[in-house]
């Protein structure tokens, strides 16, 4: 996968964010997306932020996982690159 | 004042009190005929029985007459709703059936009032009457009606005779016993044969009677069947014949004239018979054979519809004889407590040899593989949702790869995108097990269902302790915990079968006792008759201590299975697959130690435990009724916000019953409480929105200030949420949870948004305030939704066991928190605008309103406390619980120029309303069980007879 780009926009700037993967799920029938900033968190790790989309719709509106079951989703994939990467 | 309805259920109770003495008294007096010379004890049972039959025919006839008084007052009100829709409906078709409807009601209620109804109804009836349209009179109705209210008299005489049966043929039982108590075992077979005979022949005689009352029954039903026929149709010919202006006779006629036509010409169709006529008009093609030989068939197969009427009349025609067995009758004389205790000691042993016979011979690994044979479990069979087509960028991967980095992982969308993603090709992996894993499952879940006994029992007793230790995955252990559940639960209710059983024979044989004990304190009892009551009593209460000790075995058995067995197993389990600590919560309203009731408590204890091992069948019995009474009496259940609980200093409950959560009213009702909550702060955003129209551009800098405070207030509370979900979720990844949305924030940004992206930004004008009000509205219908959604999603995974009660308040937690972090500010917000409109709208009262908001306001702990000890909350709802109706009520009733923000506060608070009404109204009967209601009707009765004591002392 080529590296992708978007452009959120944080504290009224516009940010160019690194895309890192993306992944679906016949079941909600969603696209998902992980995306950074690059920016470090508090605690001094990378934030990666992860956000649903309509595949069908498009992807100019993303909105926020809140389905535990979407989260766990979301964690398995996780756990899965990490393996895959490994 | 009683009504006349309650003051007839009262009778009827204390007749039937009175009933029950009076069978005791004649029984009394049966033991003690050798006293009496034959005169006078013939007299003085006649007496009796002559106040007993006179006591059941009054019985009977209260009950009928408030069976007719329910039927008339369910039928009256039925009218009103009819007579509505009747007006309000536009199509005669619908008109028509309407009128049909009210009129059937309004034949039965004349029936009713016909009958023996009370002045008083009778007249709320006739000025029911009054309002009613079109009284119908025709003679040929009001002959049928007459016929059927004579069918209905004699049918009424037939069940009254095969009542009749049952007590009469219980009479015979009873002669037959007290002879054979009386003379002994037969020791002759002449003896034998002559009482055989003597008590055949009157069980003979009844059985005749009561065929012929049953024959009887049958025809009158199937006149009355045939009558209500009748007067339908004929109420429908006289409907239609109205709107036609025809005589109802000729009508009639018609009609059958037309069903038959439309009949004959159904059949023609069928058979073609009319495509034939009309191609042999038209081309002269058919011959007359052929349509001769097709009108045979429209015959042939009209002569079978009817012989197949026939067969089914024919057939329902036939008595259905079912014979008599004596053990269905529901005769108390028999003892049926003594016959099922038996049954349930048979039961018991053979359950105790049963649980011998299944020593462990094998443990809960055992029966899992078994389980799983040939199987390959994976630890996420069961989850919800698979991912699919999964891409990672190779950036990502080497950065994964190197291990220099570790990563904070946010669910929350940081703002909004202005570019597409561009896909994304690269495939790394794909998950495609979801068939395999639902058969997996599906296996698992049928080898479930056929353990054995024995199986099941191990897994019981095992599993639970090892399920964390094991890690078999969430899918079987939700599948194993399901069955588990279920398997107890049949064990438990088996327990409290035999326990309402023993509790029945206790309570009883404690009334009979107190009657036989006033009988021998009265002078009036001859000494005779004083020592064989004495007999008697000694006689029934007999075994009792050990049935006293076999109730507290049994209760604490039950308990043991599910408070401590069930309970702890299905919370190891839920621990488990949550990876949580095993900390769990009970939510009850605590009280200060009652020393005085407690050292009673200790006192019962100690002497119903020494009367049991002392065989003293009297002490335990009356013991264990002084101490069932005073848990009773200490449980007081009420209604409150949260639905039906105890004020009392004990939750008494004779029979076991499970504590799990999920079912608990308290739990469900904090949810929708919650969910009300989130309402609120919903609507107050909608406020906040719409201040543009008075306020103008400062304004919108305001609320766009005020937005940014609320994102960094959000973000603050979100840390906050996240230590101490760190702090509960021990063993969870928090990292992956840690961030949480806050929906009301996301809503108003996206109302800026939107509007931002319609208008190329917020403008001054009446336009822009219009949008904002708009967008507010659809904001508060998300915003609710979403809210209602999350709480919902919470309390199915609740009540699915897919999170523990601690979870479940963790993450109701997260949903109100960020709601109360708004709340304090919009709610001052929010308040001078309903100022401002109550002026100008006098009938708009605030105060009810406002005390919701002030309470909230004044304490914004309160929210957040809920979901700590989830006790505040009842302050809260019973706080809101004081505003009135009327003035939600006139919110509903405010004109079209109302504004968005206004409609939604007042929206919120009417649904607040609603949640504290609800509560309040909950129905009765949520508490409790048959038993409990057993002991709540002792103690009246106790009541009763120390009122009744006390007056004769005076």
């Amino acid at each position: 996968m080529e590296n992708e780009k978007i452009v959120i926009l944080k504290d009224g700037e516009e940010v160019e964010c690194d895309v890192l993967f993306t992944f679906d799920s016949e079941d909600t029938n969603k696209g998902y997306i992980g995306y950074t900033d690059n920016s470090i968190g508090e605690n001094g790790r990378k934030n990666i932020y992860v956000s649903s989309f309509d595949p069908v719709l498009g992807t100019s509106v993303l909105e926020s996982i809140t389905d535990e079951d979407e989260l766990s989703m979301v964690h398995d994939v996780l756990e899965e690159i990490e393996r895959q990467s490994k | 004042m009683a009504t006349y309805y309650e003051d007839l259920q009262l009778k009827i109770k204390n007749n039937k009190r009175e009933l029950d003495r009076l069978n005791l008294e004649k029984r009394a007096l049966y033991m003690s005929r050798r006293a009496w010379s034959e005169e006078n004890y013939k007299k003085e049972e006649a007496s009796i029985q002559d106040r007993i039959d006179r006591i059941q025919k009054s019985i009977r006839r209260d009950q009928e007459l408030l069976a007719n008084y329910d039927l008339s007052k369910n039928y009256m009100n039925d009218i009103k709703y009819l007579n509505k829709m009747y007006n309000a409906e536009d199509n005669h078709l619908y008109r028509e059936k309407i009128a049909n409807e009210i009129i059937k009601r309004q034949e039965v209620i004349n029936e009713k009032v016909k009958s023996n109804l009370p002045e008083k109804l009778k007249e709320e009836i006739k000025t029911e009457y009054q309002v009613m349209n079109g009284q119908l009179e025709d003679k040929e109705l009001a002959d049928l009606e007459e016929e059927q209210r004579v069918t209905n008299i004699m049918l009424n005489s037939a069940n009254d005779r095969i009542n009749k049966y049952n007590e009469n043929i219980m009479n015979i039982f009873n002669e037959e016993r007290i002879e054979r108590e009386e003379k002994g075992p037969f020791t002759t077979e002449e003896e034998l044969d002559s009482f055989n005979e003597k008590y055949m022949i009157k069980k003979i005689a009844q059985k005749e009677l009561l065929d012929s009352a049953k024959k009887r029954k049958r025809e009158l039903e199937n006149l009355n069947n045939s009558l209500n026929k009748k007067i339908e149709n004929r109420k429908l010919i006289l409907k239609e014949s109205r709107e036609v202006n025809i005589s109802p006779d000729d009508y009639a006629n018609i009609k059958a004239s037309v069903e038959k036509r439309d009949k004959l010409e159904k059949l023609f169709n069928r058979y073609g018979l009319k495509d034939l006529k009309e191609k042999r008009d038209k081309l002269s093609l058919i011959s007359e054979d052929e349509i001769s030989n097709r009108k045979q068939k429209v015959l042939n197969e009209l002569v079978r519809e009817k012989q197949e009427q026939n067969k089914r009349a024919t057939k329902k025609a036939l008595p259905s004889e079912t014979p008599i067995i004596v053990k269905d009758l529901n005769n108390e004389d028999i003892n049926t407590n003594s016959i099922l205790n038996n049954i349930n000691n048979k039961l018991d042993e053979i359950s105790k040899k049963e649980e011998k016979s299944i020593e462990e011979d094998y443990g809960y690994k055992t029966v899992i593989a078994k389980l799983v044979e040939g199987l390959t479990p994976k630890k996420k069979d069961g989850q919800r949702y698979r991912a699919a087509n999964i891409k990672v960028t190779e950036e990502f991967k080497n950065e994964l790869h190197s291990g220099n980095y570790l990563y904070n992982v946010v669910h929350v969308v940081p703002a909004i995108i202005k570019l597409p993603i561009q896909t994304v090709r690269k495939f790394i992996g794909r998950i495609t097990y979801r068939e395999e894993a639902k058969r997996r499952m599906e296996t698992i879940k049928d080898r479930l269902d056929k353990l054995s006994e024995k199986d099941l029992m191990i897994l019981f007793k095992e599993y639970g302790n090892h399920a964390r230790e094991e890690r078999f995955g969430t899918g079987i252990n939700l599948l194993i915990n399901e069955r588990i559940n279920r398997f107890v639960f049949e064990k438990v209710n088996n327990i409290n079968k035999g326990l309402e059983s023993k509790y029945q024979d206790l309570f009883n044989t404690m009334k009979e006792m107190d009657t036989i004990d006033s009988m021998i304190r009265s002078r009036e009892t001859k000494d005779e008759v004083r020592e064989n009551l004495k007999l008697y009593r000694a006689n029934i209460l007999k075994g009792k201590a050990e049935e006293v000790a076999s109730i507290r075995k049994d209760y604490d058995e039950a308990k043991t299975l599910l408070s401590s067995g069930l309970h702890g197993f299905s919370e190891n389990l839920r621990a488990t697959d949550s990876k949580m600590s095993y900390v769990g919560r009970r939510f009850a309203k605590d009280h200060d130690l009652d020393v005085e009731l407690l050292e009673k408590e200790a006192k019962y204890e100690k002497a119903e435990k020494r009367a049991i091992q002392d065989g003293n069948d009297e002490m335990a019995l009356r013991i264990f009724i002084a101490n069932e009474t005073l848990l009773s009496k200490n449980t007081k259940i009420e209604n409150s916000i949260v639905g039906k609980r105890s004020t009392g200093k004990k939750y008494y409950s004779p029979l076991v019953e499970s504590l799990d959560y999920r079912n608990d009213p308290f739990l469900r009702d904090i949810f929708t409480t919650i969910a009300v909550v989130g309402a609120t702060v919903t609507a107050f955003n909608a406020i906040n929105a719409s201040k543009v129209k008075t306020d103008y551009q400062k304004q919108i800098d305001e609320v766009n200030a005020h937005n940014e405070k609320v994102m960094e207030s959000v973000n603050n509370t979100g840390n906050i949420i996240s230590n101490k979900k760190r702090a509960y979720m021990e063993g969870m990844k928090a990292e992956n949870y840690q961030d949480s949305l806050n929906i009301s924030n996301v809503l108003e940004r996206k109302a800026l948004d939107q509007s931002s992206e319609v208008h190329g930004g917020w403008s001054v004008g009446t336009k822009s305030y219009y949008d904002a009000r708009s967008i507010a509205q659809g904001s508060y219908v998300d915003f609710y939704n979403n809210t209602k959604n999350a709480i919902a999603d919470v309390t199915t995974k609740y009540s699915t066991g897919q999170l523990n009660g601690q979870q479940a308040i963790e993450a109701l937690g997260e949903i109100s928190k960020n709601s109360q972090t708004t709340l304090r500010t919009v709610v001052n917000d929010a308040i001078p605008h309903l100022n401002n409109y109550a002026r100008d709208h006098s009938q708009f009262d605030l105060a009810g309103i406002q005390d919701a908001m002030n309470y909230i306001v004044a304490n914004p702990d309160a929210i957040t406390n809920m979901n700590r000890a989830m006790i505040e909350t009842t302050e809260l709802g019973e706080e809101l619980a004081k505003m009135s109706i009327e003035k939600v009520n006139l919110i509903n009733e405010l004109p079209n120029n109302i504004t968005a923000p206004l409609f939604g506060a007042a929206t919120a608070a009417s649904l607040a309303m609603n949640v504290a009404n609800t509560a309040g109204a909950t129905k009765k009967g949520v508490y409790g069980n048959k038993i409990t209601n057993l002991v709540d009707q002792y103690l009246d009765y106790q009541e009763a007879l120390d009122r009744k004591n006390n007056n004769r002392i005076r």
